[in-house]
């Protein structure tokens, strides 16, 4: 899995988090190291959605929060995602 | 390395730096700084940059990049024309002999038949100049073709030369024709070969092939478009 929107929205899914946060809390979970221009791409494109939104705070490091329409948005690929990679074990164990 | 970084940074369009621009400028300076970083900073700005265009400007830039494509091929792959000539088997009475149409052609595509070719009709002068004969000669026979007429109903063969300029492929084909004719009357068992459709002079390029060149500018527009 290396879609950034996933991995922000499943960063932030136990917590907020600045933009350097969530770069190390990606690598540490999923191995990808994504790049400045990656991650603000994905976090433009979720706050456009309503999916996150940023907190205040009085720090120059913005942190963001996910928005209860995100989480279900994750909820419901996380599951097809579970979905798809139970069938593909599954018929690997077959083959 | 971080002054190039941050001037990467500042490609960002302006509504986007006025809404992100302190964090992300945050975020650069907790990172470190490498060329990886100002890449992927570079392009995260182009996506930007794409993203705020409007649907029409994407579709006349895509237009406009598919098109720079088609003219820079055509400009690029030298054009390429086919000559043909068809060359019939006369059958002689009383015997039924077999035209031995490799022999001939190994004996007119011989290194000196093509060399004299080459020097007289002063071809490929762009190899010449910067490949050893032997290569220019295998070139050339890469460009003629002996092909049988096995499904029109007609014994005979075609013989075909392309080249960069119509009125030499027609020429050579012609000259090519007739070293096969006097190659066949010096066989001890020559059969009758009748040029039935002389060497043609050809109207458009056989290579590059506009059709296949103007798919391939649709394509690459639809794929700029959809992407």
């Amino acid at each position: 899995m290396s879609d950034p929107s996933l991995l922000v929205l499943s960063s932030l899914a136990d917590g907020d988090k600045h933009g350097y946060a969530m770069m190390e809390d990606i690598e540490r979970f999923s191995g990808f190291r994504l790049g400045p221009g990656t991650l603000y791409g994905a976090i433009t494109r979720l706050e456009q959605r309503g999916w996150i939104r940023p907190v205040s705070s009085g720090d120059r490091r913005q942190p963001y929060t996910l928005t209860s329409a995100g989480r279900e948005y994750l909820k419901d690929q996380l599951e097809n995602l579970g979905r798809v990679v139970k069938a593909g074990l599954r018929r690997l164990r077959h083959v | 390395m971080s002054r190039l970084i941050h001037f990467l940074a500042r490609l960002y369009p302006r509504s986007w730096q006025q809404r992100y621009g302190v964090e992300y400028a945050a975020l650069l300076e907790d990172m470190r700084p490498d060329g990886r970083t100002a890449a992927n900073v570079f392009i995260g700005a182009l996506a930007m940059h794409i993203r705020a265009w409007k649907s029409w400007k994407i579709l006349a830039a895509s237009a406009g990049i598919a098109a720079a494509v088609v003219v820079g091929l055509f400009v690029a792959i030298p054009n390429s024309y086919v000559s043909r000539e068809l060359i019939k088997f006369e059958w002689q009475t009383g015997g039924r002999h077999r035209i031995d149409v490799k022999r001939l052609r190994e004996s007119v595509e011989s290194y000196g038949n093509l060399t004299e070719l080459i020097t007289v009709d002063g071809l490929y002068p762009n190899q010449r100049s910067r490949m050893p004969m032997e290569d220019v000669v295998e070139e050339m026979r890469r460009n003629i073709e002996l092909t049988p007429l096995l499904s029109a109903g007609v014994p005979g063969f075609t013989i075909a030369f392309s080249y960069s300029d119509p009125r030499v492929a027609q020429k050579v084909t012609q000259e090519l024709s007739s070293r096969f004719l006097n190659e066949n009357l010096r066989q001890p068992q020559g059969i009758n070969l009748q040029i039935l459709d002389p060497a043609s002079l050809p109207q458009s390029p056989f290579y590059p092939s506009k059709p296949v060149i103007i798919g391939f500018g649709i394509a690459c527009f639809l794929l700029m478009w959809r992407v």
